[in-house]
């Protein structure tokens, strides 16, 4: 495992977009996640991870909610808004886009 | 669209339960926290290790936490906060900065808020009236050609015939009610009172929409001369039935004759007048011929009618009255015009003026602020330049000087406000002039100096412009000082000494944004005074006119008997009365006339002079013809006129003797030519006048108005002409005047007012049924009839004296500024060999430019713009010379010594201080 790449800012917005997309996750499993899927390349440190979700709270696309943990603990848990599904898939748009140009240019040269 | 219904709940639960928010934030990160070290346990650490390497990796939880916070974005308000603590914390350490500051400010903007409430009372509020704005009046422009005064008038009345005629022709105007304010005697249990009162149509009531606090309102039924009927106002109910509220349909006697009560409206009812006490219905009585009755006429616009088209209607019906055509391309004779414009029109120029100059004031505050900051801003170059090294950025820094001006402001509003309260006062005391109602403008809906002055008051929306003006001026003179204070280069800040200090090496001290606002200052001020000074000026000319009269101690007052008595038993009466006065030990002069003194009304006569014919007589127009009054043997003494010639009226002129005359020397100049007057037999009709004695010339209808030649008929012998036709002015008004009442001149040694319960039981004993109206000294009455030009006066002076001083203030600063910052200059120049005077002539050189320049262009200023001051000028022109000269000169000197002030110490430099001043 190398050291972790640092992400840019609004690239983890849409990370952290994606990983709760399919169900509600704490901070926490919001990190162990893309750790997880990303097989330990991206590790979000804290610092960055909670001002992201605040950010992204205070604009809107996602929703807080207090709840309790599978082991009884209370956990702030995030969820997409509707803005937010329709903004996650506009992200998705624009990343395809801007992977595939950028993989010409690297791979043609 | 959700979306930003979550954002603002977001932001709004930030703001409300921050303390709530923070702690979940503490929570989220404490979950955080233990999970890593669950994580950390299961990997095999011990539970020390697992706690600190878990703390590690969170990293530092309060500036975690600060993020966190930054991110929701309501940082700007808590930033308010400090700034505001820290501007306070400042401006607390420097308190004669901020005492200077906030007390400039609190004048200017006290002053303007004093001159909006009153902007908003008099000009601004609508009427208090039911659709106030569809009550209009119809105004004729009667030209010159026509005048019966001799000059073109705009009269917003009309003949009492010709009322009945328009409003049953009339389609653009719903109803026409015509208002004439009188007075009334009424007998109570106490005797006999005069109360001011109106004859109205009864189409007045639904017009104005006010309803009755007791009874009902007049009836269209009762528009006849014997209705009988009254209307009493709250306060007459109040004062003289005790409130009592079966009132209704009880009778009381008016000039001798019952009425019945019918209703009691509300002080809000205040047509024609404030003081109005009783309203009776108003119907067209059979006039004497000749007798023309003009009345004051206000109407509603039918709904949906338009101005214009009420006009067009107007100026239609009018020509039909008049009997011509209208001449196209010409001014329209008649104009229908909105009741409010119509009250306002004669004051709206001279409230504008006073705005204009309260905002002159306001500007000069501000540049005297402004400067003010600008000089604080330079000491505190070294402590900025710190900040900014530190890290501080200039827009933080601007922020903060901003709020420093506006900490600075609101409090001068504060402040502000309660002079303004205070000012309001003033404001409602020089504007309320108690003057007998005759006195008054005839043509009055609610008069005074100022119309609605009475509703001038600091309300929500005065309150709510203090508060806008607070921000708005700091703005204007926080913006700039705050940009320069913030533009500064630390690097040349003078926090690396060198001799001359960094940031203006220019002589002068590098201060020219502070020297251009104190010329501004200057020129602003000196406007301002020149014109206050025309005022003033102007005001002492029309206080000190010569009246022809001499007004102290005089007592006068109006005796009014029923008129259903006999002329001859009213004039006994009147000179009973007179005789009784006159054995009353302290007075001295007694007599009565039938016409008041400066009272605009103009009584003609047809007193021919010897060498004219009756036809020649009639070519002369109207305005140069003698004015005739009446006047009884003691009158002219009594007030104080000169004899010039010849003899008063004595003992020997009586009925059936010789009739006499007294002119005035303007009736020898104009129709004696030179001629020896007395003995002169002047012709009246079939009568021979002799003039036995000429009298100094008379201000007779207003202390502004031309001297015109005069004719003083003997009282007593106006009975004589009983029964025969009169050329000129009937016989009632020989006797009683226009205003159905003689008016008595008394006068008194000592206090005028100490014939008054003597005169109270003369009456009574000579005739109950007589009233005494209007006592008052008659210097009180004078005084009061140029209140309205004193008001304006006192008011631009007052702005005036606070300009002046203001803008001295200024360039006292300017200059003690300059001097501080040039001490080394001055220091090396007194070490070179120059003499102390030499020093403090160059430091006054900057002070003698600034006053150089200021005070001329401030002259122009003034010159370019007096041509709004012609109208209220008495004898004045507005480019007065001595008036430009005094005020050139005082003012000059005044800033000439406000700027040697802190030149003189340019002096106090020891020279090795100044060398060693980093």
């Amino acid at each position: 495992m190398g050291k972790p790449i640092d992400i840019v800012q609004g690239t983890l917005d849409f990370l952290i977009l994606k990983t709760i997309s399919l169900e509600p996750k704490h901070g926490w499993a919001i990190a162990k996640r893309i750790q997880q899927i990303s097989r330990d390349e991206l590790k979000v440190p804290q610092g960055s991870l909670y001002p992201a979700l605040h950010r992204l709270e205070q604009q809107g696309w996602i929703r807080a909610t207090w709840a309790s943990t599978e082991t009884g603990r209370e956990a702030k848990f995030y969820s997409l808004t509707r803005a937010g599904r329709a903004h996650l898939e506009k992200e998705l748009a624009n990343w395809e886009r801007l992977s595939a140009a950028i993989n010409l240019v690297v791979r043609t040269t | 669209m959700t979306r930003w219904l979550d954002k603002l709940r977001l932001k709004v639960r930030s703001l409300i339960h921050r303390g709530q928010v923070d702690d979940e934030l503490a929570r989220e990160l404490q979950f955080h926290l233990e999970q890593q070290v669950e994580e950390n346990l299961a990997a095999g650490m011990p539970p020390d290790e697992a706690r600190y390497a878990a703390l590690r990796t969170v990293g530092n939880m309060t500036h975690l936490q600060e993020q966190c916070r930054d991110q929701r974005g309501v940082n700007w308000l808590d930033d308010a906060r400090r700034d505001v603590a820290y501007a306070i914390r400042t401006l607390w350490k420097s308190p004669g900065f901020a005492a200077v500051a906030i007390l400039t400010l609190s004048l200017g903007i006290g002053a303007t808020t004093a001159i909006f409430s009153l902007t908003k009372a008099v000009l601004l509020d609508p009427l208090p009236y039911r659709d106030a704005n569809g009550l209009v009046r119809i105004v004729e422009n009667v030209p010159v050609s026509e005048s019966r005064s001799g000059a073109a008038m705009r009269l917003p009345s009309m003949n009492e015939d010709e009322f009945d005629w328009w409003r049953t022709r009339t389609k653009t105007l719903s109803r026409m009610a015509v208002l004439i304010t009188e007075s009334r005697t009424m007998s109570t249990r106490d005797g006999t009172v005069r109360l001011p009162a109106a004859r109205i149509s009864p189409a007045l009531f639904p017009m104005l929409g006010i309803q009755p606090v007791l009874g009902r309102w007049l009836r269209p039924d009762e528009e006849r001369t014997d209705a009988g009927v009254v209307v009493l106002s709250t306060g007459t109910w109040r004062r003289y039935f005790g409130s009592d509220p079966n009132v209704i349909d009880r009778a009381v006697v008016l000039d001798g004759r019952p009425h019945a009560i019918v209703g009691v409206m509300p002080p809000e009812f205040d047509v024609p007048a404030r003081d109005t006490g009783l309203w009776m219905p108003y119907a067209v009585e059979p006039r004497r011929p000749g007798f023309m009755a003009i009345v004051a006429v206000l109407s509603r616009l039918r709904e949906g009618a338009s101005i214009e088209a009420a006009t067009a209607e107007a100026n239609i019906l009018g020509h039909q009255l008049r009997g011509f055509a209208p001449e196209p391309g010409a001014p329209p004779r008649f104009e229908v015009v909105r009741l409010r414009d119509q009250m306002v029109a004669p004051v709206k120029a001279t409230v504008t003026i006073l705005v204009i100059a309260v905002a002159v004031v306001l500007m000069i505050v501000c540049a005297n602020t402004a400067n003010l900051l600008l000089v604080r801003g330079a000491a505190r170059q070294r402590e900025i330049a710190i900040r900014l090294a530190l890290g501080s950025g200039r827009a933080r820094l601007f922020r903060q000087m901003l709020t420093e001006s506006l900490v600075l402001s609101v409090m001068g509003g504060l402040a502000g406000t309660v002079l303004a309260l205070a000012g309001v006062r003033l404001l409602k005391g020089l504007t309320s002039v108690q003057l007998p109602a005759i006195f008054s403008r005839i043509e009055r809906v609610t008069g005074g100096i100022l119309p609605r002055a009475d509703q001038i008051a600091v309300d929500g929306t005065v309150l709510a412009f203090a508060v806008g003006l607070s921000m708005l001026t700091a703005l204007a003179f926080g913006v700039g000082p705050a940009l320069r204070t913030s533009q500064v280069d630390p690097r040349r800040a003078g926090i690396v000494g060198s001799v001359f200090n960094a940031s203006g090496v220019t002589p002068s001290g590098g201060n020219r944004a502070g020297h251009v606002l104190a010329v501004l200052q200057l020129a602003m001020a000196t406007a301002l005074l020149v014109g206050a000074g025309l005022l003033l000026h102007s005001f002492v000319k029309l206080a000190t006119v010569k009246s022809g009269f001499d007004p102290e101690g005089v007592a006068h007052f109006q005796l009014v008997l029923p008129q259903e008595q006999p002329l001859a038993y009213r004039l006994g009466s009147a000179l009973e009365l007179a005789a009784r006065l006159q054995t009353l030990p302290q007075v001295q002069a007694v007599g009565f006339t039938n016409s008041p003194p400066l009272v605009n009304s103009s009584l003609f006569a047809s007193v021919v002079p010897p060498d004219m014919s009756d036809q020649e007589f009639d070519q002369i127009p109207r305005r140069e013809r003698p004015q005739l009054r009446t006047v009884s043997p003691g009158y002219l003494r009594a007030m104080g006129v000169r004899l010039l010639e010849g003899r008063w009226f004595n003992d020997n002129d009586g009925p059936g003797r010789f009739r006499v005359v007294l002119v005035n020397s303007a009736y020898v100049q104009r129709y004696l030519h030179g001629r020896n007057p007395i003995g002169v037999v002047l012709k009246q009709g079939i009568h021979p006048l002799e003039i036995v004695g000429v009298v100094d010339d008379i201000r007779m209808r207003s202390l502004d108005g031309v001297i015109e030649p005069a004719v003083f008929v003997d009282a007593r012998q106006t009975l004589s002409t009983l029964g025969e036709t009169q050329r000129g002015p009937g016989l009632e008004t020989l006797i009683v005047g226009p205003s159905g009442a003689m008016s008595f001149a008394v006068r008194v040694n000592g206090s005028p007012g100490s014939i008054a319960s003597d005169l109270q039981a003369l009456v009574a004993q000579i005739d109950p049924a007589g009233a005494i109206e209007g006592l008052a000294p008659l210097d009180e009455i004078v005084s009061g009839t140029i209140a309205r030009p004193r008001f304006y006066v006192v008011l631009m002076n007052a702005f005036g004296a606070i300009a002046g001083l203001l803008a001295a203030i200024g360039i006292y600063g300017v200059l003690a500024y300059s001097t501080s910052r040039r001490t080394q200059e001055f220091g090396i120049r007194l070490a070179l060999g120059a003499t102390p005077r030499q020093v403090q002539l160059l430091a006054l050189r900057l002070g003698v430019v600034l006053v150089a320049v200021g005070i001329p262009t401030g002259l122009l200023l003034a010159a370019g713009l007096s041509n709004f001051l012609s109208g209220l000028l008495f004898e004045l022109t507005p480019l007065d010379m001595q008036t430009y000269a005094v005020v050139a000169i005082g003012f000059g000197a005044v800033s000439l010594a406000a700027s040697y002030v802190p030149a003189r110490r340019a002096t106090r430099v020891d020279p090795l201080v100044a060398l060693r001043y980093e």
